[in-house]
């Protein structure tokens, strides 16, 4: 089996992962609850809050973090990445197959909720493709910038969850969503900025990046592709033993 | 060939031998898992890693009874704060250190459990002193102490600062006698809500971060939805779902709150407490009951 597919295995096909998948499922049966039940008029305003402020802020940003910041902790604490630092595998194939699997995992336990949330936007005055294309590329830029942002700090740190939480938490919630000034160093403002392509700029109903969609979705990508090299750089240098 | 230095080989008598100290009662063996586990949680006696974060969120939860407690003292002749509570009341407290609890709970009180589940320790624990209904009351003591620390602690600070700092202090403990009760109350509320829902996510993984992110996921992914659907049918009763807020909201019941505040029903909010903590109760009696790891 290849390196990708064992991360695969290791991060998408246990219990635990399934289970952080009820809530995305949850958000994706409420969205679709809200598309059936409420009135047209509230349509805007729920997507505006199931899609901007809780898959991209929260429901992402979470998964994430437990996700990316399980790729390498597993091996830590199986005692098994001495072994693998052991192989002859390049440490760039390591950490690429390490994000790409944790990624599609993010992406795959959170596509309930993005489903869910796009039957909610189609019920909008909104062009149906872009509301479609704008969830999917902003949750697959969203997911892959933090992923490989999680995957680094779990590298660069033994106390990678606890520098996560405090970003998710203290950076991302509390203080870059709602101070204009900081969105621009903000990944879920970015991945907002994506989401709100249907709309034109300033009717956009959530807190976004100032920069255009296309600028928003290629600083998610260099994001993630300049935080994954600084991930493959920094492998070498940990302790493998280090618990 | 020996050293003439080297002491000479001395034969210990290590036969069985009964334990000749002081014996006491089980419950010292639950009040020293809970000591230990709070203390550990805080980071005590590890490294300094270890303590940063949940200090920073204690500090931060302390932050705006401080502040308000100082207001007085550093501007003594300011009409509008005479007191801290004219600055900030106890319920617009609880709701400020909202989102510190959250994270603070979510570092401490679940790895209370799944620390000793991942290095396979319970059967050790076990085998003790301890059966597994002590040592799970063990570990929900250390919770409630770990959460009173950042909900009740703030809330004394508020009430004794308010005391220390007014130019008449038995004059203002005879006025606020009954704020003592009430504060106790809403700790205590605060406090078994979020052990209750923290200590249940732990039991169920032996890994942290898989708890922490439960425990976040459900309560973010709650009070979003809750406030989504509540804007959206016009119905205060879906503020119950937004399980942060819930202990919060309660103590609107005995303390007083902003003008305009709303809150869900009280009959409902007492519920859906009632539902979590007594749901997390269930959750720890099924995988404690059989005093084993499962």
């Amino acid at each position: 089996m290849t390196m990708f597919g064992l991360a695969l295995r290791a991060l998408l096909f246990r219990g635990r992962t399934l289970a952080i998948a009820f809530l995305p499922l949850a958000i994706g049966i409420v969205a679709v609850i809200i598309r059936l039940a409420a009135d047209p008029v509230d349509f805007d305003s729920a997507y505006a809050t199931l899609g901007g402020n809780l898959l991209i802020g929260v429901v992402l940003s979470l998964v994430s973090l437990v996700i990316g910041v399980n790729a390498f902790d597993d091996e830590r604490e199986g005692g098994t990445l001495p072994l693998l630092m052991s192989t002859s595998t390049p440490r760039w194939r390591i950490v690429g197959a390490k994000l790409a699997a944790a990624w599609i995992t993010t992406v795959l336990v959170s596509l309930p909720a993005v489903v869910g949330i796009g039957v909610l936007g189609t019920g909008e005055e909104l062009d149906t493709g872009k509301v479609w294309s704008s969830l999917l590329a902003a949750t697959l830029l969203t997911a892959a910038a933090y992923t490989a942002l999680f995957v680094l700090l779990s590298l660069v740190s033994g106390r990678g969850l606890f520098i996560g939480l405090a970003y998710v938490v203290i950076w991302e919630i509390s203080l870059a969503g709602p101070v204009t000034a900081l969105r621009n160093l903000s990944v879920a403002a970015y991945g907002r900025r994506v989401l709100g392509a249907p709309w034109a700029e300033d009717l956009v109903p959530f807190n976004i990046a100032d920069v255009g969609v296309v600028v928003g979705g290629v600083v998610l990508a260099v994001a993630a592709a300049a935080l994954g090299l600084l991930a493959v750089r920094r492998l070498p240098r940990i302790d493998a033993a280090a618990g | 060939m020996t050293s003439p230095t080297r002491p000479p080989a001395v034969l210990y008598d290590i036969r069985y031998s009964r334990f000749t100290g002081q014996l006491r009662p089980r419950v010292y063996a639950v009040l020293a898992l809970a000591r230990s586990s709070a203390l550990g949680a805080l980071g005590v006696r590890r490294s300094t890693g270890a303590k940063i974060w949940p200090f920073l969120l204690v500090v931060v939860a302390y932050a705006p009874a401080v502040v308000a407690v100082g207001i007085p003292l550093l501007v003594p002749d300011n009409d509008e704060f005479t007191e801290p509570l004219d600055f900030v009341s106890y319920y617009e407290l609880l709701a400020l250190i909202a989102t510190p609890l959250l994270a603070y709970v979510a570092t401490t009180i679940p790895s209370l459990l799944t620390r000793d589940r991942r290095d396979r320790v319970l059967t050790l624990y076990f085998s003790t002193a301890l059966s597994a209904w002590e040592y799970v009351l063990g570990k929900v003591i250390a919770a409630l102490l770990l959460i009173l620390l950042v909900t009740l602690g703030p809330l004394l600070v508020l009430l004794i600062g308010g005391a220390l700092v007014s130019d008449s202090p038995i004059d203002y403990v005879g006025d606020h006698a009954a704020d003592l009760p009430k504060v106790v109350l809403a700790g205590v509320l605060l406090a078994l809500f979020h052990a209750g829902w923290g200590l249940a996510i732990g039991s169920l993984t032996p890994r942290r971060v898989f708890a922490v992110g439960g425990y976040l996921g459900v309560m973010l992914v709650a009070s979003t939805l809750g406030g989504a659907v509540a804007s959206i049918s016009n119905s205060d009763a879906f503020l119950a779902f937004v399980l942060p807020i819930v202990p919060i909201d309660m103590t609107a019941s005995f303390l007083d709150t902003p003008e305009g505040n709303v809150t869900a029903p009280q009959g409902l909010l007492w519920a859906v407490w009632l539902v979590v903590v007594l749901g997390a109760a269930a959750v720890l009696w099924r995988r404690y009951r059989g005093g084993r790891e499962s």
